[in-house]
């Protein structure tokens, strides 16, 4: 019984894989999907050895599933049996034909997807040299721009010196503009004064030569008087009168002239007030142009780092082309995964409805046999139990792998032969249920069943 | 006599009215316009005023000459005061050269001018220094 029990747990550990991996092969994680498919694949594999194998296999069914030669089975019972057995024989070819073709296309198929995780794995690897150009352009672009931020802000700055001394530009030229418009009147007045002082200049010089030349010829003619006798005393008079009258005359242009010299002060005055706030201006406009040179550096600078970080940005956007193409490339591959391991989980998927149909055919078959094994049924109320085995257990049996039976329950075991008798489920052990016979010559029957085909006892 | 030795008066008399012709021809010059040269009024002004200056200064100067001469002569007392008082306020201007209008050497009108101004003044200065050493005889006859 040992090597069809080997046989029956393998059927199930196929099938809580085959179930493992399809639940796997659904899940959204691809690599989850393809370790469970690699788990069912060695699963498959084992099972794939043992049906490479089949007439042996199915020996060893047929011998484990063939009641002792001692066993008094009855004709009907090696009939049943036989039936069984061609029947398991045609799952099991079934099976095997299923296993090599679900094997060959997970093979293949799991080979595809490894390609496709050797190209997804390039391409991560271009995303990634992708991404770090991306990464160093934009780092590059962020540099720039901070240091264009960085230059605007002493730009900023600067103007803000420039237009205070533009401010103050504009009060000195207000200041210029009033006094060049006092400087305007003076002058104004000046050439106007001007044409008269021409005037009065000529009258005086006119007038001035006229006494001079009076003055003068008079007092050589006095002087020769004197010398002719009329008398030094009365021409000294004379000429003593005139040379006092011409001092006057020397006063009285002598007052012209500081009056014109006065005027000419003033206007020089008002131009020089002038000349003064042009030369502040100057000054300011001098030092507007050598903060306008720094500005012109200052903007230059900006325009650099703006064109770099410009550069950079282009490249990053090169940059983020190619990663988009990789990554477009990369969903190809990704979808074309996922439809590998879809139609690996649907192949799972048929091979696990046949393994399920195997199994619970060979579990059937397993209990059948079991049963038939003794030679007894065991029979609760109107359906027949199949345990995968029957031990004994003192005066105890046991019964192993059948659904759960609640204690106190009456369990009717048919003998072959038309015996009968009555069991009392006496307590349960996980899947296993312990029954007790209370007939003792029935008990005998099964148990020297029991011993009679070899078992454990 | 406590008045100027005639030796002493004739001579600078000579040279005085030397001076007032040239004067006299110098202005005449300027009134024909034979320098032709553009100054402007003020600058003008002043040569009229140096002019006239100079016509007032060789006058005082001949004035007070002809007193001295009336002195000698006997027509002034020495206690006359019209003997003494022709060159008080008059003609003793400090004389600067290089202040002289116009200034440009290659005037030749302004070169006569400061040259006569210059020489009269060199003269009003001479006969100055006689006018005071004659108040100091007047005042103090024992130094005479």
């Amino acid at each position: 019984m040992r090597p069809f029990r080997l046989d029956a747990l393998t059927a199930v550990d196929l099938a809580v894989a085959a179930s493992a991996a399809l639940a796997a092969a659904s899940a959204p994680d691809t690599r989850v999907g393809l370790a469970a498919g690699m788990a069912f694949a060695l699963a498959v594999s084992a099972l794939v050895w043992r049906s490479a194998r089949p007439p042996t296999a199915m020996a060893t069914v047929a011998t484990v599933a063939a009641p002792p030669d001692d066993a008094d089975t009855g004709r009907d019972g090696d009939d049943e049996t036989d039936r069984l057995r061609r029947e398991i024989r045609q799952m099991t070819t079934m099976l095997d034909r299923e296993l090599v073709q679900a094997m060959g296309d997970v093979v293949a198929r799991t080979a595809r997807m490894a390609e496709c995780a050797g190209d997804l794995k390039a391409m991560a690897a271009d995303i990634q040299h992708s991404s770090a150009s991306t990464a160093d352009a934009v780092g590059m672009a962020a540099s720039g721009v901070t240091t264009t931020a960085e230059a605007a802000g002493q730009l900023f700055r600067s103007l803000e010196g420039v237009r205070s001394e533009v401010r103050r530009t504009g009060e000195m030229c207000r200041q210029a503009v009033d006094r060049a418009r006092a400087a305007d009147r003076t002058v104004q007045s000046l050439a106007a004064a001007t044409s008269h002082i021409g005037q009065v200049v000529g009258l005086i010089g006119t007038i001035a030569r006229q006494t001079n030349m009076l003055a003068l010829n008079a007092t050589i003619e006095a002087a020769r008087a004197g010398e002719m006798g009329k008398g030094f005393a009365v021409v000294a008079t004379e000429v003593k009168s005139l040379a006092t009258t011409t001092a006057r005359s020397t006063e009285e242009i002598s007052r012209q002239v500081e009056d014109i010299r006065a005027a000419i002060d003033g206007a020089v005055g008002s131009i020089g007030s002038v000349a003064e706030v042009i030369k502040a201006l100057d000054e300011i406009a001098t030092g507007m142009e050598a903060a306008m040179s720094g500005h012109l550096g200052l903007v230059e600078g900006i325009a650099d780092r703006t064109r770099d970080a410009a550069r950079s940005m282009e490249e990053a956007r090169a940059s983020l082309d190619d990663a988009l193409a990789v990554n477009h490339k990369v969903n190809g591959a990704a979808n074309e995964v996922d439809a590998e391991i879809e139609a690996v989980a649907e192949r799972v998927r048929g091979f696990q409805k046949m393994t399920s149909l195997v199994v619970k055919r060979g579990l059937r078959v397993a209990g059948q046999e079991a049963a038939r094994g003794l030679g007894v049924d065991f029979v609760l109320g109107n359906r027949r139990l199949q345990p995968r085995e029957v031990v004994a257990e003192g005066s105890l049996l046991r019964l192993r792998g059948i659904e759960p039976l609640a204690p106190g329950g009456t369990v009717e075991i048919e003998i072959p032969g038309g015996d009968r008798a009555s069991a009392t489920v006496s307590a349960r052990d996980g899947d296993d249920v312990l029954l007790s016979i209370a007939d003792d010559r029935a008990r005998d029957g099964v148990l020297r069943r029991l011993s009679a085909r070899g078992g454990p006892g | 006599m406590n008045g100027v030795a005639t030796p002493t008066l004739d001579p600078l008399l000579g040279e005085t009215l030397r001076l007032i012709e040239h004067t006299r021809e110098m202005i005449a010059l300027i009134e024909v316009g034979v320098d032709d040269v553009e100054i402007d009024d003020l600058s003008r002004l002043e040569v009229v005023r140096e002019c006239t200056r100079l016509t007032a200064r060789l006058t005082a100067v001949l004035s007070w000459l002809l007193s001295q001469k009336a002195v000698a002569a006997g027509e002034f007392g020495l206690g006359d005061e019209r003997a003494f008082r022709p060159l008080f306020g008059i003609g003793d201007e400090r004389v600067d050269p290089a202040a002289m209008p116009g200034g440009d050497p290659a005037h030749s009108r302004c070169d006569a001018l400061s040259a006569l101004v210059v020489e009269s003044a060199n003269l009003f200065s001479r006969v100055a220094r006689l006018d005071r050493l004659r108040e100091e005889r007047r005042h103090d006859p024992d130094r005479a």
